[in-house]
Parts: C-alpha cells; structure tokens; sequence
C-alpha cells in the first residue's frame, strides 16, 4: 500500500469534543475518500511530549491544513471560551509564511458555521476565503471535498460531496457492525481505531471507474 | 477511456484493535451487504436517504 507523503497528508485543526464529533468524523472520512491521509492531535498519546511540539511536528508534516474556527462559544465547565484552533491555525499560517520551500506550499480551509461571522471575532484573517457548513455533515463534507479538488490533477475524477456523503452514510451505517465484531462501542473508538477502520473499509470498497 | 480515480491511501497507525480483525470487520460488512446499498458504495448508483442519528446534528 502507498504510504502518504507530504503532499498527501492533512492536518485536521478542529474541536475534538461530543458535540463536534460528527462533524469531525464526516470531515476526517471526506478527506480519506478523496485519497488524502488526515492527521491531528488525538493521533499520538505520548504524555511525555509537549503538546505544541507535536502540533508543530504534525504541522511540518501536512502540506494541507484544515481548520474548524467555529468554537466560539464559552466552554461550560470554565466559562471561558477555547483558544486552540485560531492558535492552531496562526502556526499553520506562520510555517506556510516563514518555512522552506515545501512549507510555503501549505495549503488551507477555514471553516466557521456562517460565512462572514469570523470577521468580528478573528478579524486578522479577513480578505481570505472561510467557507461555511452550518453546523451540517454535508456541507462539511462538500466544502473539504471542494478544497482538495483543487490540488488533484484534472485526470483524476473525484467525486462530488452528494456522492462522499451516501458513502459516508452507509459507512456510519455499518461502523457499530463493524465495532461489535471486535467488542468495543463506537464512542470507545480512538481516533487512530476509527481512521485504521475508515481505511479499511474505503480499501475493500473501492469505487468503480465508469 | 476509463476516468482515473484516486488512490486510498492507508497509514500504520497504533490502534487498540489488530488491524486484522479490522479489515476482517470491513471484509464481512461488505459480504452482508445488500446489492442496491453495494452500487451506491461503489458510485454505481445516487442514493436519497438520511443520515443515521448517531451521525447528524
């Protein structure tokens, strides 16, 4: 099997708690049903490195990076609202700014719930494009899609949002099926079990070239 | 000519899981499927159905 180099991977910058969640899973299966390898923070559980030193590392390594800014509002244990992703985000934007040659190369999508709301509270990122999903696993799933079209050789065909979104349906269809068989619940599934199984089932149901 | 299509890509990633039964798990979920939901896995047919709950908002 093709291991994914630089060009391939994506760097998933998004909220990784209940509420989110499946958002974060359609988009994390959007990305891999267009060929792409998504990475984020959940994918290594080492307490002994410093967590900006792997986002940074993960950063390097991804030459395409997804960033979800909508979290806006106050976490309800604290009160206070979460500052990660904007962060997340600044760093992805500082390597594709002062790295090398292939960091210059990075690539992102911004993503809020409405199209323009970011400007009143990140307003240092105004001018560039926020595409928006409205909270909606199709429209998360059409705007990854549409952003990685872009790199994608005109040769290949990758298929439309309408059509990542019926096979991510019957994937979730299937996944409880598929958790029951090695006893463990869905929501027991770490983020490094739910993407080996996302491309497990995308490899034994290739799509047919018509 | 036929369209190119892109390749999936898979990664070694530590699971709690062997990747074994996984692709085992994807093997007989595929098996057990029926004909017209296998098309629409395979871009042979369009769908109009909704999401399951678990994976909506």
């Amino acid at each position: 099997m093709p291991e994914a180099d630089y060009g391939r991977r994506v760097f998933v910058n998004c909220p990784f708690d209940k509420e989110y969640r499946h958002l974060f899973e359609a988009i994390v299966f959007a990305v891999h049903d267009c060929g792409y390898v998504a990475r984020c923070a959940l994918e290594v559980d080492d307490g002994s490195e410093v967590r900006i030193e792997k986002v940074a590392r993960i950063i390097g390594d991804c030459k395409f990076g997804l960033h979800d800014i909508s979290r806006t509002d106050p976490d309800v244990a604290t009160g206070l609202p979460r500052f990660n992703m904007p962060f997340e985000l600044g760093v992805f934007l500082g390597a594709k700014r002062f790295g090398r040659t292939e960091q210059k190369q990075k690539s992102c999508l911004i993503l809020d719930v409405e199209p323009y709301r970011y400007q009143k509270f990140l307003s240092d990122i105004a001018g560039q494009d926020i595409a928006a999903h409205g909270g909606k696993v199709e429209s998360a799933i059409s705007r990854v899609r549409d952003w990685l079209s872009n790199a994608i050789a005109t040769s290949i065909r990758l298929p439309g949002g309408e059509a990542i979104a019926a096979r991510y349906r019957i994937f979730r269809r299937e996944l409880p099926v598929m958790c029951e068989s090695y006893s463990l619940r869905m929501d027991e599934l770490t983020f490094n079990d739910y993407v080996a199984q996302l491309e497990d089932w995308l490899t034994q149901n290739p799509r047919v070239a018509v | 000519m036929k369209p190119k299509l892109r390749t999936i890509m898979t990664t070694n990633r530590h699971t709690s899981v062997p990747r074994k039964a996984m692709r085992a798990a994807a093997k007989a979920v595929t098996a057990a499927r029926d004909p017209e939901t296998d098309r629409i896995v395979r871009g042979l047919a369009s769908p109009k159905e909704e999401l399951p709950e678990t994976a909506r908002k």
